[in-house]
Formats: C-alpha cells, sequence, structure tokens
C-alpha cells in the first residue's frame, strides 16, 4: 500500500452559543508547560439540554477526548451528580504517569479538581 | 503596587555626630539620593560586552567530556581518535594536571583523575579550530569506568560504613579555619558550645524539636560560566573571566599550576551575573591548562546551560535538626542544633557556608546554652559553593520554622515569641560575641513588617475560595570571610579635573560600583557624573579585593573610597596651603573649588590642582593627584575550634520579612500576594538599588521557596537540567505588591554609617511563606520546595478534611 499523507485537518466552529474553555495546571505563573490540562467545549442542546465535549493534556501519550463520559446522560440531575457519574469514566480514560513534572496521583487529583471546576465554569456562565 | 518607607533614627544620627569615624552630618549631596546605575546606558543599550561575546584572532574552543558516572574509577581513558580529528589541537585528561586546587580546601581537581566522584564531573577535554569540532571531538574519546557504590544521602554519608569520597581526605591541605575528619565524608565540622545545654534543658517548660531540609538550586546567572585564557610561552597567562573575584581566580590559578602571581593577568570584563556561582575559582584552571597543551593558542569555554547544571557548582543542599527549649516566659533557654551542608563531591569553597552557618545557628535570638554542629559532608552530588546569602537562606528556612512551631505549641503569637527573644544591643550571641550599641535592631525590623504585613489581621478566605494567610520570619547575617580579608582603592585624577575610580569589587549587577561613585562625589565635593568607575577589572592594574561576596563591598569597599578621597584631599590642601598661603586644616573643597574656610570668594577650582598647580609664569609645583585607599577588617578572629568563641563578624545585617499569600489547597497552588521588607541598613545610600535588591532577592528566594531544586534519577543523574523542567521566578511570579522600610540605626565603623544589604533580601522568604501556609491551613510544611504537588500532598495528608469541604 502507498503511504498516505494528512493534507489537511477541516475544524468546524463550534455550533452557535457554545462556550470553551482550557484549565492548565503549571509548575510556575511565568511559564511552563502543561503539568495537566483540562479543556472543555458546551453546546446548548435544544432549550434545556447542553452536551459537554472534554479533552485532556499530559495525561496520556497523546491528547484525548473523554468521548464516553460526554455521553452521561442530564436527565434533570444536578450538575455535581453529573459530576460524580462521569468523573470515574474520565479517569478510565486517562492515564498519568509519574515524571519530573507531576506524579501520577496528583495528575489524577488535578484531572478530577480541574474538570469539576471547568464543568461549573462552562455550566454557570451558560 | 510598591510602597517605600524609611524609618530614620533621627535621634540617633544626631547623637552619632562626631562620635563616628565620619562625622556623620544630616545632609549630603549623592549619598542617599537614588541615582541612575553608572552602567544603565551600557547595560541597557547592549553596549556592555561579557566574556561570552569574546572572539580573539587565533582562538580556539574548548569542550570537556563529562562523566556518566556518580561515583566510578578510571580504568582507562583513550583520545587518540580525538587527536586525530583535523580540528583538534589539544586533548587532554587528568594526566596532564594531577594537583588539587581550592579557597579553603585543596580537594578539586582541574580534571578527574583515578576516579569520577559526580554524574558531569570532566573527565577529559579538548581545544578545537571550532565549537562544533569541539562537540564533535569529545564524542571520540573513550573511557573505561568501573563504577563503585556511589552516596547521595548526607545522613548516609555520615554512617560509619559509607563509601568514602575523598579516601585521602587527611592529606588536603586546608585553611586553619576548617576541621575535615580524615576516614570519613566529613568536610568540615564547626561547633557551637556555649553555656551548659543540660541545665538549660533543665530549665524548659516546652520542647520541641523538628527536622527540615532543601535540595540543591541553581544560580541560573544569564550568562553561564565563561573563560578565555592565553598561557604564553614563557609562562605568562592572561586570563578574561566571567568571576566575581578576579584576585581569588589568579590566587587559586597560581598555586594550583605554579605560575607566580605576577605573572598572571586576570581581566574580569561585564559580569552577566554571579549570586556566588563565580566566587572562587571554576573553569579558569581548565582553560589554562587547554590553551598550554595548544602550544599557547587562547581557549575561549563557554558552558552550556546544561553543563552549568550537571558540571559547575550550585548551592548545596541542606537538612536541619532543631531542638528547642522553651521556659514559661516564652524564652528560650536552650537549643541543640544539627546542619548538615550537602558538599557534593568537592568542598574547596563549600566548607564555608556550613561554618557560617554554625556562628549564625540560633538566628536573630539569644539563646543561653548551645550545643550545635554544623557540618559540611561530601556526597557523590554535584559540588556546591557559594550563593547569595551564604548557608543562611537554608539555616532560616529551619530556625524560622521552629521558631512558629514553637510558638504554636506554646501558645504565644509569632511575632510576641520573636520580639521576646530577639538580640538586642548587649545580647550575647552563640560565638560570645556582645553586640555592640550600634550593631542594627532586629525587633525593629520585626515590627515593621508585622505593621505593614498587616498581622492579626483575621481575613483567612479570600472571595475567589482560597485560604489566605499571613507569615513572618526574622534573619540576620555577617559577612562570611577570613578575619582579614581586604579592600583597597584609587583615586586618579584627568586634565580637565574629572576623576577616575578604580576599585577591585566587581559589578555583578549589585549595583556597589554607583553607590561608591556616589560615596567618592561626596567626599570629594565634586559631581558624580565627573567621575568615571572603570569597568574592568585587571589584576595588574586594578587595586586588591579579597572577593566580590559576603555583602562585605559596599562597606569594605567603601571604607576605602573613603580612605582614598581622604589621601586626595590632602594632597591638595598640601599644594592649596602653599598657593592660598593658609594652613592646609582650613581648606575647604566643595562644588569643585578649594578654598579657605569662610573665605569661599577665594577659592581656586580643583581643576587647576589635579596635575599638579601651574603658576602664572609657568613654574609649577605638586604634580598629579593619585589617592590611595585600603581597609581591612579590626578585631575578627579564628573561631575556637571546639567551641567556636570568638569574633567573626566585620558588621551584622538584621532583618524580617513577611508574606500574606492565597492558598488552593485542591491544587496545592500558593500564590503570594504581598510581600513586607524590613532591613536595618544603618544608612541608605542609594535608595533606587537598595529597592532593586530588595525585589530581586524577594523574587530570588520566593523562586527557591516555591520552585527550584535538582532531581536526580536512582543513579545520581540530573533529571531537571535545562530551563523546561527547572523551574525559576519569571517576571509575572513577582508578587502583587511589595512594601519595603528602611531602618537606618547607623554602625559608626559603616561607610555613612551603612551596612550591606544584598543577600540579606532573600534570606527568609520561604520560612514566611510556609508560616503563612500553615496560617492559611493548618498544614505544617518542612521542606523546600513547596511545589503545588508537595502542598496538595501535605494537605491530604495532614488536613484531608480541608479538600472535602472544599469539594
Amino acid at each position: 500500500m502507498l503511504p498516505k499523507f494528512v493534507t489537511s485537518i477541516d475544524i468546524p466552529p463550534p455550533a452557535k452559543a457554545s462556550r470553551g474553555s482550557y484549565l492548565k495546571a503549571r509548575r510556575a505563573v511565568g511559564e511552563d508547560l502543561c503539568v495537566v490540562g483540562v479543556g472543555g467545549l458546551l453546546t446548548p442542546n435544544g432549550k434545556t439540554r447542553k452536551t459537554v465535549r472534554l479533552a485532556y493534556s499530559s495525561v496520556a501519550p497523546t491528547p484525548v477526548r473523554a468521548f464516553e463520559a460526554e455521553k452521561v446522560s442530564e436527565n434533570n440531575r444536578s450538575i455535581d451528580e453529573l459530576l460524580d457519574e462521569a468523573m470515574p469514566i474520565v479517569m478510565k480514560t486517562v492515564s498519568p504517569i509519574s515524571d519530573v513534572r507531576g506524579g501520577k496521583e496528583y495528575r489524577a487529583n488535578l484531572v478530577e479538581v480541574l474538570t469539576r471546576r471547568l464543568v461549573h465554569q462552562l455550566w454557570e456562565a451558560a | 503596587m510598591s510602597d517605600s518607607r524609611h524609618i530614620c533614627a533621627q535621634d540617633e544620627l544626631i547623637a552619632s555626630a562626631g562620635k563616628s569615624d565620619f562625622g556623620v552630618i544630616l545632609s549630603y549631596k549623592y549619598v542617599g539620593k537614588g541615582l541612575p546605575r553608572v552602567d544603565a546606558f551600557e547595560k541597557v543599550t547592549g553596549m556592555a560586552k561579557y566574556v561570552a561575546d569574546m572572539e580573539i584572532p587565533g582562538m580556539l574552543y574548548g569542550k570537556f567530556l563529562r562523566s556518566p558516572h556518580a561515583h566510578a574509577r578510571i580504568l582507562r581513558i583513550d583520545t587518540k581518535r580525538a587527536e586525530k580529528h583535523p580540528e583538534v589541537v589539544a586533548a587532554i585528561t587528568g594526566q596532564a594536571f594531577p594537583y588539587r586546587m581550592g579557597l579553603y580546601v585543596r580537594d578539586k581537581m582541574v580534571i578527574a583523575k583515578d576516579k569520577v566522584r559526580w554524574a558531569g564531573e570532566p573527565v577529559a577535554a579538548v581545544a578545537a579550530e571550532s565549537e562544533e569540532a569541539a562537540e564533535d571531538a569529545i564524542e571520540l574519546i573513550t573511557v573505561e569506568y568501573e563504577p563503585v557504590k556511589p552516596v547521595f544521602d548526607v545522613i548516609e554519608a555520615l554512617k560509619p560504613d559509607a563509601p568514602l569520597v575523598h579516601e585521602d581526605l587527611g592529606q588536603y591541605e586546608h585553611s586553619p579555619a576548617f576541621t575535615p575528619v580524615p576516614g570519613t565524608n566529613i568536610a568540615n565540622i564547626f561547633k557551637i558550645r556555649k553555656g551548659n545545654i543540660e541545665e538549660g534543658f533543665g530549665q524548659a517548660t516546652t520542647v520541641v524539636e523538628n527536622e527540615f531540609s532543601m535540595p540543591q538550586v541553581s544560580h541560573a546567572a544569564m550568562e553561564t560560566r565563561a573563560c578565555v585564557a592565553q598561557y604564553f610561552p614563557d609562562g605568562s597567562t592572561e586570563v578574561w573571566t566571567s568571576a566575581q573575584s578576579p584576585f581569588a581566580v589568579r590566587y587559586i590559578l597560581s598555586h594550583a599550576l605554579g605560575i607566580p602571581l605576577h605573572r598572571i593577568n586576570v581581566h574580569v570584563p561585564h559580569v552577566g551575573g554571579g549570586f556566588g556561582g563565580k566566587a572562587g575559582i571554576n573553569f579558569e584552571p581548565l582553560v589554562v591548562l587547554l590553551s598550554k597543551f595548544s602550544g599557547g593558542r587562547p581557549v575561549k569555554l563557554l558552558l552550556t546551560r546544561e553543563e552549568e547544571f550537571t558540571s559547575a557548582a550550585q548551592r548545596q543542599g541542606f537538612y536541619g535538626w532543631i531542638k528547642t527549649g522553651v521556659d514559661a516566659d516564652g524564652k528560650i533557654t536552650a537549643e541543640q542544633i544539627k546542619y548538615i551542608y550537602d558538599a557534593g563531591a568537592y568542598a574547596d569553597y563549600g566548607v564555608n557556608p556550613g561554618r557560617a552557618a554554625g556562628y549564625s545557628c540560633t538566628g536573630p535570638y539569644e539563646v543561653p546554652n548551645i550545643h550545635a554542629d554544623s557540618m559540611t559532608v561530601y556526597t557523590n552530588h554535584p559540588y556546591g559553593t557559594a550563593f547569595r546569602g551564604f548557608g543562611h537562606l537554608e539555616f532560616l528556612w529551619a530556625v524560622e520554622r521552629q521558631m512558629d512551631m514553637v510558638a504554636l505549641k506554646i501558645r504565644l503569637d509569632p511575632v510576641e515569641f520573636r520580639l521576646r527573644n530577639a538580640l538586642r544591643p548587649g545580647s550575647i550571641t552563640a560565638t560570645g560575641e556582645k553586640l555592640r550599641e550600634d550593631s542594627g535592631r532586629v525587633d525593629q525590623c520585626i515590627k515593621a513588617v508585622a505593621e505593614t504585613i498587616g498581622w492579626g489581621k483575621k481575613e483567612k478566605q479570600a472571595a475567589s475560595g482560597k485560604l489566605v494567610g499571613t507569615g513572618i520570619a526574622a534573619l540576620w547575617k555577617a559577612p562570611a570571610m577570613p578575619p582579614n580579608a581586604a579592600s583597597a582603592a584609587i583615586i586618579k585624577f584627568n586634565e580637565d579635573g574629572s576623576a577616575t575610580l578604580s576599585v577591585g569589587v566587581t559589578e555583578i549587577g549589585q549595583g556597589t560600583t554607583t553607590s561608591l561613585a556616589q560615596m567618592a562625589a561626596e567626599e570629594l565635593g565634586m559631581s558624580v557624573e565627573k567621575i568615571r568607575v572603570v569597568p574592568e577589572r585587571i589584576t595588574d592594574l586594578t587595586p586588591y579585593s579579597w572577593q566580590t561576596v559576603a555583602s562585605r563591598n559596599l562597606f569594605m569597599e567603601g571604607r576605602a573610597v573613603i580612605d582614598a578621597a581622604r589621601d586626595v584631599k590632602e594632597q591638595i590642601f598640601e599644594v592649596a596651603a602653599q598657593v592660598l598661603r593658609v594652613p592646609k586644616t582650613e581648606l575647604a573643597l566643595e562644588d569643585e573649588t578649594v578654598f579657605p574656610k569662610r573665605q569661599r570668594e577665594k577659592g581656586i577650582p580643583l581643576q587647576q590642582f589635579v596635575m599638579g598647580y601651574s603658576y602664572a609664569d609657568g613654574s609649577a609645583i605638586g604634580g598629579p593627584v593619585l589617592g590611595r585607599g585600603a581597609y581591612v577588617p579590626r578585631g575578627l578572629t579564628y573561631l575556637d575550634p571546639e567551641t567556636g568563641q570568638g569574633f567573626p563578624a566585620l558588621k551584622w545585617t538584621f532583618g524580617a520579612q513577611g508574606v500574606r499569600i492565597e492558598v488552593d489547597v485542591e491544587t496545592g497552588e500558593v500564590k503570594v500576594l504581598r510581600v513586607a521588607s524590613a532591613f536595618d541598613i544603618g544608612k541608605t545610600i542609594n535608595p533606587l538599588l537598595v529597592h532593586g535588591q530588595v525585589y530581586g532577592g524577594v523574587l530570588q528566594s520566593l523562586s527557591i521557596g516555591l520552585m527550584e531544586g535538582y532531581i536526580y534519577d536512582e543513579k545520581g543523574a540530573m533529571l531537571n537540567s535545562n530551563f523546561t523542567d527547572y523551574k525559576i521566578a519569571r517576571a509575572s511570579d513577582m508578587p502583587d505588591e511589595h512594601v519595603v522600610t528602611l531602618i537606618e540605626n547607623p554602625q559608626s565603623d559603616g561607610p555613612y554609617g551603612a551596612r550591606g544589604i544584598g543577600e540579606l533580601t532573600m534570606l527568609s522568604i520561604p520560612p514566611a511563606i510556609a508560616n503563612a501556609i500553615y496560617d492559611a491551613t493548618g498544614v505544617q510544611m518542612f521542606k523546600l520546595p513547596m511545589t503545588p504537588e508537595s502542598v496538595w500532598t501535605a494537605v491530604k495528608d495532614q488536613k484531608p478534611e480541608l479538600l472535602r469541604r472544599s469539594r
């Protein structure tokens, strides 16, 4: 088979009224690589429903989307109830390691803390 | 935002007038003014040239091969393939120079011979026509090692069966101020035995003991270590080096290489930061040897940042254990102390921070009964050297944490506890020195910081939900130097009446040369703009200075400059007395005019005297005026090896620092919102420069407190030898607010009453932050750096309920 080259990547703009944010844990304010990064995009889905996308950096060999956790259904539950259900699924998606920038346990904590903060931030702003 | 306050002890200033060596007067023309730096223009515009910039015709490039092992015997080195490289001129090994060198202990190899003692130690070096060729050539050198058991931890290194880093310790020459213990890894042990330790603890109602530690950290100067050297066939040697202490470089080079002192000329142009790392000697002997083996061609060595981390000296790691006894009145009755400094592989300069910590071991408090051992211990880490604050940042981390933890145990306010025990004039220090009436006031510094940081305000939670806390810590330091460390100055004049001031202190960013120009202008009654401070140091021409270290130079070079200015005036008045036909004691020099006191209208411009005075008929008297000044400390002594008693301190500078922080317990992030610093500096010579020192020192120690530290793998290889993973604070890490209080209780023998300040500015930020973390969260920190991860871990271990509540 002949080698294939990626020639373009199409990133469609987020749906109308979407809100996005990125939280980055770092070792210095001035400048740093990411210790854990969490990106989120909240999109209104109809009048009352919302969909949330979650992506993580520095907790796996590549950036990862938490597709499974994103499927957690709203069902008129509070945001904290949703997060309580989603977080164990997120934790299965990521595989943080210990290295010179941070320990595994600390990174796992940051995934949890930053995800909760990010989703709250998006939810409350929506 | 920043703010500044001046507390000027006017009453004392008036009282000391006439008493002071310099007849303190109340108003000065240049001293005390915030004048811009004399080197500002060239540095800001990029005109200033550093050794890193140097290129000279015929110059070769040096590079060394680093040991991959922390501890190994060298069985064989083969440089033949490197020598055959068409661009290589010389390849050398430890065989080229099998001797030892050092500032205080001659323990250091220029290039490892027989064995390597840390991962990163130079084992061979080449000189080649280009940097690229030099890099390629060291890859062609093969070394056969036999690894031996390394030791990385100072506690492990003290055990009887620990591997020895230096088997021949007993044979090394050393200064009489130090006590190595042959057959062990102890490079120096310094003891304080004051009072009766058992009785002291007997009087205590509460005893508190704790352990603290900090890792090695890098100076991280912007200009890495750099040197160009040329060894001429007649044995004379020219060296250009990015160094703090050209005379120490020359002295150690001469002793190490056997070149007579007067045949070595050391040049130091502008220096791109030192912070202690360019004190003593660095790679100069290696570069001289490369030049010698290259047939006398000049050779340049400029370290990469990675080499700076792995192969150059850094700040030693520290372990401290303190046991404090305190009575029902909150007075400290006894203190048993063990400080251990991690020398790394060599301690040539590194024996001294531990000694300095030993004689200052209590911090700025009076402790009647002391049993202290301050040790410097060899390990297979990279070797340590001087670093701004010289042993004090380390032990004050322990002492000032301990003060808060003792205060907590006896339920006393930490500020009140410090004030009850603060050293005051008349107090007896650990070495038995009775503090002089004019020795500065730490109690005033503590009170000033308590006031400016908002001590006692009860706001505990920020609007963001983060926890807010306040912490305070005091400090003191004297210059750590030999009792006879000397300074000198020369003032010469130019035909137009302008003057050239030459001093041996190097300008490493601290601004001393500007302050010295202000002193010279003040003494000579001439405009500071007409005084040029020679920017380059050249040992053939520059007057002697022991080293640019220890916050000693404003004081000591200051005294020498004043002495030189007096010498100038004496010479000018000698001639003017004849011209004006009045006794020279009745002459004055102000506004560049020499005149009889009370007869200003008879004045003659200074310019007419500086090259000798010429009468109308052309005949002349006098000659070019050349003033010399010198200063050597008076009455300092070596300390007793068994008890540490004696006089180590030229002057003590006291201070205190406080911080207000917020802690995000879920991530462990600590943000410093506000810093307050107060120092009793005797007299502010240049407030702009003092503030610059304070802001820089605070940021540097905030960086060490929160971010910095060497990280190793299990074999002793450094894992974070780059600025990606070795974090240092940057401008955006600077606290939002900083209040500086300068207290001026003059030191009678200081120039205009001044004491040193440079290092003091960074001494107590880490413990103040840790004390504030406790105030905010109830969590105790014992180790530096207090990274977000370590703070979160401490919260999780000590106060898990904080995490549950906030979620």
